[in-house]
């Protein structure tokens, strides 16, 4: 849960770097303010910051490991207020950023992002969504199923699905209904959640294992062809559960049997929106 | 409503049935489609396990995952989706929105060890009441095999509370 | 002067006389599972002595669960035509040791048993906590996010324990009863006792990052006019921090199953999930995230004391090293301390 301190990135070249990007986004009149982190109070994690005044922003701080994805961010108004801004990236959050504009919550010139990629790292040239779209296009999805990444996924699948179920259930009944998950995600921002319609309730609201299995079964769907990967709720989650695993079988899935892969096309369809005649029909009989 | 002892926990077993286990199945069925089929199995006498319980919506691509699970939550041992044959959807395209919704659904479902067994689909016409009837007997044969979803049920039982 | 000790890596061997004497002894555990990080514990109820792990500064999830569960049965109803029945059972009364608790999770209870003792009593928490005995492990390390001392704390308070450990700089703890519940356990262990002459304790620092009476003084006069969108903006209004924190108690009563049966819960709830304050008017009195940040400084520091006369936080530091932002409530304390005593001649409001 801690991001230790060596995740925190800053001092070096992509620190200063990122900063001189955003000063100039900020000076020249381009943004209005510059989403990114900062040092927490004992320079211990790294906690979001907006700045809006130039003379703040000292070297800028890039969270490597998954953490916090600023994009929810944009969801606030006193961020919308000050739209343009600029936003400190990773490939994850940049692409929910262009599912936010597909899904008409928000526009594409509201936001200047300025994308950091951990593999290389390196602060990519452009800050506009145009710009970036083809690096993103290039990488993604495939980076998301390669080095390793599908070896839950994989490892879980191979076992019998009442091997799969005891796995789950155990996991899934830590869950303490905390919300964390769903406050991190920038995609998760429907005004009254599923889980919150009390009259009918849909969801058990209790934290026992099966309302806790249920309601993350149910949340995992809700962002099924909509997450990108970004980690943000796993990172959140208290009680560590593997979050991930399910969001990325569920997306490499819907790569395989869709080709779909969401937030590289800021026009393009919703995955459960839209439907083709040759959609398979193994499933029914 | 007329004096009657309070419902079971379970309906008493059918004399015959190999286990004694009366699986309960809900069925969300379209109003065009299956719902008539299963009108049609009934007006021509077709026996088909009493098991089921209907559940009628206008269009399949009315359902919604949480209403699946819903009715495990109330005690089902598993559900029936079914609705028109793609291309004939009463409005016209309801079913196939509903079709990749739930094959991701059954996916998700499948990747948590939920067996396939436990959630179906069909596509039944009007005048399929025979496969309606057979679709169902099918349905309640298999879930008798794989048992009471208790499972999913009595994992409400153990809080992870101490 | 002698005192009671045991050594430090006797732990072990006071977990299975405990185990042999007692029913039920909860004790941290490392956590498993998928995303598990490495040394994270939590309390658990002990199959067997080589499942307590005691290196960890402190569990991630805190004891407050042992007493209030994250979600409980209050009774079973069915009614049918007009008869009903309602079943009701409270815990088990079987004698329970908790130990491992630090000194800010043992000091919550005497906080939450205001809350829960005074009339109307909760039955449940009382028969939780009347056969719960606390042994306490003071504090040899700290880490950036305790802030114990800052609220009047420190690792080797006694407040709230029935037996408190502390470590010596022998590798030795001292053992301390401090209750007749207390005495009753050291006596199970009384093998394993060996009076020690007089050792400092060794002791985690855990520095002052601010003042508490400037952050209250500050929270008195700024309700209205505070910074509270800047101060909040981190925030996401998760669960997480009142979750995990050992002195929220926040709960929802929600009824589960059908009219003809069911069951009444009692589930932990959260006053920065936006529908806490929901009427059923439809009216929100805290529909802004920021009014929910406000609500829970001011709610830990300045209603709780004014009712119950100490601050509602032990400073266990949950809230800021496990925030998804990496908030807390002492980010907000730190810096309304620091803007309280830099007060501007012109009364202006100082930045946060």
């Amino acid at each position: 849960m801690t991001t230790e301190l060596h995740n925190v990135r800053g001092a070096g070249e992509a620190g200063a770097e990122l900063a001189e990007r955003a000063k100039a986004l900020l000076a020249g009149g381009a943004v209005k303010a510059v989403l990114s982190w900062r040092r927490d109070l004992t320079a211990s994690r790294l906690q979001p910051a907006l700045f809006e005044d130039v003379t703040e922003l000292g070297d800028l701080f890039i969270e490597t490991e998954p953490g916090l994805n600023l994009a929810v961010y944009l969801r606030r108004a006193a961020v919308r207020g000050l739209f343009p801004v600029s936003i400190v990236t990773r490939p994850g959050d940049l692409r929910s950023i262009v599912v936010l504009v597909q899904e008409g919550q928000l526009k594409a010139e509201d936001v200047r992002p300025l994308l950091f990629d951990s593999d290389s790292s390196t602060i990519l040239p452009g800050d506009t969504l145009a710009e970036l779209l083809p690096w993103l296009r290039a990488h993604y999805p495939a980076r998301d199923f390669e080095d390793g990444q599908m070896e839950a996924v994989t490892a879980l699948e191979k076992l019998t699905p009442a091997e799969r179920w005891a796995y789950w259930k155990d996991e899934l009944s830590r869950c303490i209904r905390c919300y964390a998950c769903r406050e991190a995600c920038p995609l998760c921002y429907c005004e009254r959640c599923i889980v919150d319609l009390t009259q009918p309730p849909w969801l058990e609201p209790s934290a026992h294992p099966r309302g806790s299995l249920t309601w993350n079964l149910i949340r995992a769907y809700h962002l099924a062809g909509r997450c990108t990967l970004c980690g943000a709720c796993q990172s959140a989650c208290p009680v560590d559960i593997p979050l991930m695993v399910l969001n990325r079988m569920l997306a490499h899935h819907v790569l395989k049997e869709f080709d779909f892969a969401p937030g590289l096309d800021p026009a393009g369809p919703a995955l459960l929106a839209t439907w083709r005649r040759e959609d398979p029909n193994e499933l029914f009989r | 409503m007329t004096s009657m002892a309070a419902p079971a926990e379970r309906a008493p077993a059918t004399p015959g049935t190999a286990q004694g286990f009366e699986p309960r199945l809900v069925a969300f069925v379209c109003t065009w489609c299956t719902y008539q089929a299963a009108d049609l199995a009934g007006t021509t006498r077709l026996p088909y396990a009493s098991n089921v319980r209907i559940v009628r919506v206008p269009c399949t691509g009315r359902l919604s995952a949480e209403m699946l699970l819903h009715a495990f939550t109330f005690g089902a041992d598993g559900v029936l989706v079914s609705g028109c044959h793609p291309n004939d959807c009463h409005y016209a395209s309801g079913n196939l929105a509903a079709r990749r919704r739930w094959i991701v659904f059954a996916r998700l479902l499948g990747f948590l060890g939920i067996p396939q067994e436990r959630v179906r689909f069909a596509w039944v016409s009007a005048s399929e009441g025979r496969k309606w009837a057979d679709l169902v007997n099918a349905v309640v044969r298999d879930l008798q095999e794989v048992g009471p979803f208790t499972d999913y049920h009595h994992l409400q039982r153990r809080t992870a509370a101490l | 002067m002698t005192e009671l000790t045991i050594a430090q890596n006797q732990l072990r061997e006071v977990v299975e006389l405990l185990l042999g004497a007692y029913p039920r002894v909860i004790a941290p555990v490392l956590r498993t599972g998928g995303a598990a990080r490495a040394g994270e514990t939590e309390f658990a109820p002990l199959g067997g002595a080589e499942e307590a792990w005691f290196a960890a500064i402190n569990t991630v999830t805190s004891m407050k669960e042992c007493f209030l569960p994250r979600s409980e049965e209050l009774f079973q109803f069915q009614q049918w035509n007009g008869e009903g029945a309602l079943r009701s059972h409270l815990p088990d009364e079987q004698p329970t040791i908790l130990l491992g608790v630090r000194p800010c999770g043992a000091a919550s209870l005497p906080l939450l048993d205001r809350v829960f003792l005074e009339e109307p009593m909760d039955a449940f928490w009382a028969c939780r906590r009347q056969r719960t005995t606390v042994v306490t492990i003071g504090c040899a390390q700290a880490d950036p996010f305790c802030f114990c001392t800052a609220v009047g704390l420190a690792p080797d308070s006694p407040v709230g324990s029935d037996v408190l450990l502390l470590p010596r700089a022998d590798g030795r703890f001292a053992v301390r009863p401090l209750t007749d519940k207390g005495h009753t356990v050291v006596t199970q262990i009384k093998g394993l006792l060996v009076a020690g002459g007089p050792a400092p304790l060794l002791l985690a620092e855990v520095p002052q990052r601010f003042s508490l009476a400037q952050a209250r003084a500050w929270l008195a006069d700024h309700f209205d006019d505070g910074p509270w969108e800047t101060l909040s903006l981190p925030c996401l209004g998760c669960g997480a921090c009142t979750y995990l924190c050992p002195t929220c108690t926040c709960f929802d009563i929600a009824d589960e199953g059908k009219v003809s049966r069911g069951e009444r819960r009692r589930n932990w709830d959260s006053c920065s999930l936006a529908l806490f304050t929901q009427q059923a008017s439809g009216h929100n009195p805290r529909p802004e995230l920021w009014q929910r940040w406000r609500h829970r400084l001011e709610h830990k520091f300045r209603y709780f004391p004014e009712r119950y006369g100490s601050v509602g936080c032990t400073g266990c530091g949950r809230c800021r090293r496990f925030c998804p932002a990496a908030l807390g409530v002492e980010d907000t304390l730190a810096r309304i301390a620091r803007a309280g005593a830099e007060r501007s001649e012109a009364g202006a409001l100082p930045k946060v």
